[in-house]
C-alpha cells in the first residue's frame, strides 16, 4: 500500500482535522467522536437545516458539502463504512434551527437503516426530520427496480437543490419535495480503471488487471454490468451516456447539468477528453448543456474512473443549482 | 423445565461472544470481502471491544440490558449488520420491559418477534440467505428442545444444518445478491458470525471449515 498517510487507524481523523485547520471558519467537527462536521458559527436561524452523512473516502463528497447554501452537518463514518446511528443523531440534531431537518443521503443498507432507525427515534423526541434517499446509479439495478440503485455523484445535485431551496425559506415539504423532484430527473453512471485500498485493509478493495476497466461499477468496487479492454474515451462516452439516456430520455430542446466527474486517480485532463465527446453528442441531439460541472466531486481515494450524472432542469431546479454558496470544494455555476 | 437468566448469567454469555468475535474478526473480514466490502468482523470485534468494557456492569430490568446493548452498538458502528442487530435488540428490549429475568421458553418467541423488527429495518426475507435465516432455524430448535441444558447444542446442531442447506443456494439480499451465482458454495457472512456466536455459548469450534482463528489460542 503506498499512501501518503500517518497511521491507517487515523486516516479519517487526521484527514478531518486537517480540513478544518485549512478551513477554519467553513469546517468545526463537534460531537462526541468528533466526527460531525458543522459550519462553524452558523447563521442559520429559522430556515430547514440540512445533514447527511457516509463512508469517508469520497471528498468531496459528503463533509466537503459543508457549506453556506449547501449542508448545515454530515456524520462521517470509517473509509467506506457509514456512520454510528450517535453520530448521525448529533448530525441531526445539529442542523436542527427550528424549522426541521432534511437528511439526504445515499442508498446504502448501513446509511439507510441507521438513518431510519434516528430519525424515528427523534421524531419520537419531538425534532421533526426528513429522509431523502438517492439513488442515481443506473448500472445497479434495472429501472423496476431503481430503489435498489446506489447513490452516487447525483448526491452531490441533491445538496445543491435543497441547500439553495432551505436557504430560500422553503419549508420542510418543500424542500424534500424538490429534492425528489430533482433526483428523479438524474441518472448517473461510472467507469473504473484501477481499484483503491482501504488503508486499515491494507489490500486493493478488488483486483483488475491493467488492460481491464469495468462499466458501472460503483464507488465502493461494487460490481458493475461488464467487465472487459480499454476503450477509448469516445466510445465509453457513448455507452455511458446511451446507458444515462435509455433510462431517462432527453428531449430536444431540454436544458440539463450535466456532471463528468473523476473518482480520484484520473486527471481533469481526461475529464476534458470525455467531456468533449459528451458535448459533441448531446449538442447534436439538441440538448442544452446549461449547467457543465467538470472536476472531482465524488471520490473514490485513489481509484481511477470517471462517473457521468445527468439531470434535466427545469425553470425551478436550474436557478436553485446556480444560485451561489460559499464552500471550498463548491464552484458557483 | 424453565430455567431463569439473570443480568449475571447474560453478562457471562455476552462474555463468551465478545471474546470469541473478537477472534473471528480475521475470518468474518475475508469471509465478507468475497461478497461484500469485507468490514463484517472490523464491525462485530469494534461492538464486541466496546460491549467487554461494559459487561461488569449491565443493568436491570433486562429491557435496559438489552437497550444498553443497542446504545453501544449504536455509538461504534454504522454498518447495516449494526442497524439489523439493533434493531433485533431494541425489539428484544420493548418485549422484556420490567422483567428482572429471562425465561429460557421466552427465547424462541424473542428470537421471532426480534427476526420480524430486523425484516422490516433491513427488508430481508427467510430464504434470502442472511442470519435471518439462521435465527430461524435456531428458534424452531429451540422450540422442539424441552431440556434447558441443550438449547445451546441444539441451537449449533440446527445452525450448522442450515448453513450446510444455504451454502449452496444463492443471496438474494444486499450487495451480495450482485455476485449473483459467485455466492453459492459461499457460507453468508452473517449466518457464520451468528455460528461463531453460538459455538461462543455452547463452547464448541467448527464454524466454517477454513477457521482456525482463535482456537489454538486458548
Amino acid at each position: 500500500m503506498k499512501k501518503i498517510i500517518n497511521d491507517p487507524k487515523n486516516y479519517v481523523d487526521e484527514s478531518l482535522e486537517g480540513l478544518v485547520l485549512a478551513y477554519p471558519s467553513e469546517f468545526e467537527c463537534i460531537g462526541a467522536n468528533k466526527r460531525v462536521v458543522v459550519r462553524p458559527d452558523s447563521k442559520a436561524s429559522g430556515k430547514v437545516g440540512l445533514a447527511t452523512g457516509g463512508g469517508f473516502g469520497h471528498l468531496p463528497l459528503f463533509a466537503g458539502y459543508v457549506g453556506e447554501g449547501l449542508l448545515d452537518s454530515c456524520a462521517v463514518g470509517d473509509v467506506f463504512a457509514g456512520p454510528s446511528a450517535n453520530d448521525v443523531t448529533e448530525a441531526i440534531e445539529a442542523a436542527d434551527f427550528g424549522s426541521g431537518v432534511l437528511s439526504i443521503i445515499g442508498n446504502y443498507g448501513g446509511d439507510r437503516m441507521v438513518f431510519n432507525m434516528v430519525k424515528d427515534a427523534l421524531e419520537s423526541k419531538g425534532v421533526r426530520n426528513q429522509l431523502v434517499i438517492v439513488a442515481d446509479d443506473v448500472a445497479s439495478a434495472p429501472p423496476l427496480e431503481h430503489s435498489k440503485r446506489r447513490g452516487v455523484a447525483g448526491l452531490t445535485f441533491a445538496f445543491k437543490i435543497a441547500g439553495a431551496a432551505a436557504e430560500r425559506g422553503r419549508t420542510l415539504d418543500d424542500v424534500a419535495a424538490i429534492t425528489e423532484r430533482a433526483m428523479n430527473n438524474c441518472r448517473s453512471i461510472g467507469v473504473a480503471l484501477s481499484s483503491c485500498t482501504i488503508p486499515q485493509a491494507g489490500k486493493p478493495t478488488f483486483e483488475i488487471d491493467d488492460e481491464s476497466i469495468e462499466m458501472g461499477m460503483g464507488i465502493h468496487g461494487e460490481q458493475g454490468v461488464w467487465r472487459g479492454g480499454l476503450k477509448s474515451a469516445d466510445d465509453l462516452a457513448d455507452e455511458m451516456l446511451d446507458r444515462v439516456l435509455e433510462d431517462n430520455p432527453i428531449a430536444s430542446g431540454e436544458r440539463i447539468a450535466l456532471l463528468c466527474n473523476s473518482l480520484g486517480a484520473t486527471p481533469i485532463d481526461e475529464l476534458f477528453i470525455f467531456y468533449r465527446r459528451l458535448a459533441q453528442r448531446l449538442s447534436s441531439a439538441g440538448v442544452d448543456i446549461a449547467l457543465p460541472m467538470i472536476g472531482h466531486y465524488t471520490t473514490s481515494m485513489e481509484m481511477a474512473g470517471i462517473t457521468v450524472s445527468v439531470m434535466t432542469l427545469d425553470d425551478e431546479l436550474e436557478s436553485l443549482m446556480r444560485e451561489p454558496a460559499a464552500c471550498p470544494f463548491w464552484r458557483n455555476l | 423445565m424453565t430455567q431463569e437468566y439473570d443480568s449475571a448469567d447474560l453478562s457471562m454469555i455476552f462474555a463468551k461472544v465478545c471474546e470469541r468475535l473478537i477472534d473471528a474478526a480475521p475470518h468474518l473480514n475475508e469471509l465478507d470481502a468475497q461478497l461484500g466490502d469485507g468490514d463484517l468482523g472490523t464491525t462485530l470485534r469494534a461492538v464486541a471491544t466496546a460491549l467487554q468494557g461494559e459487561l461488569c456492569n449491565m443493568p436491570l430490568p433486562i429491557s435496559d440490558f438489552m437497550e444498553k446493548i443497542s446504545q453501544i452498538i449504536a455509538g461504534v458502528s454504522g454498518s447495516s449488520f449494526s442497524a439489523i442487530m439493533m434493531a433485533g435488540v431494541n425489539r428484544v428490549a420493548a418485549e422484556t420491559n420490567g422483567q428482572n429475568t429471562l425465561l429460557s421458553t421466552q427465547i424462541s418467541d424473542l428470537i421471532r418477534l426480534a427476526m420480524e423488527s430486523m425484516m422490516g429495518a433491513g427488508g430481508a426475507n427467510l430464504g434470502d440467505k442472511t442470519v435471518l435465516d439462521g435465527l430461524n432455524g435456531i428458534a424452531d430448535a429451540i422450540d422442539r428442545e424441552t431440556d434447558h441444558t441443550k438449547l445451546a447444542s441444539a441451537a449449533d446442531e440446527a445452525l450448522s444444518r442450515i448453513m450446510k442447506d444455504f451454502k449452496s443456494k444463492p443471496c438474494k439480499i444486499g450487495r451480495a445478491r450482485l455476485a449473483g451465482d459467485r455466492s453459492i458454495g459461499l457460507d453468508d457472512p452473517g449466518m457464520t458470525a451468528l455460528k461463531h456466536m453460538i459455538e461462543a455459548i455452547n463452547g464448541s469450534h467448527d464454524s466454517g471449515s477454513d477457521f482456525t482463528g482463535g482456537v489454538d489460542a486458548h
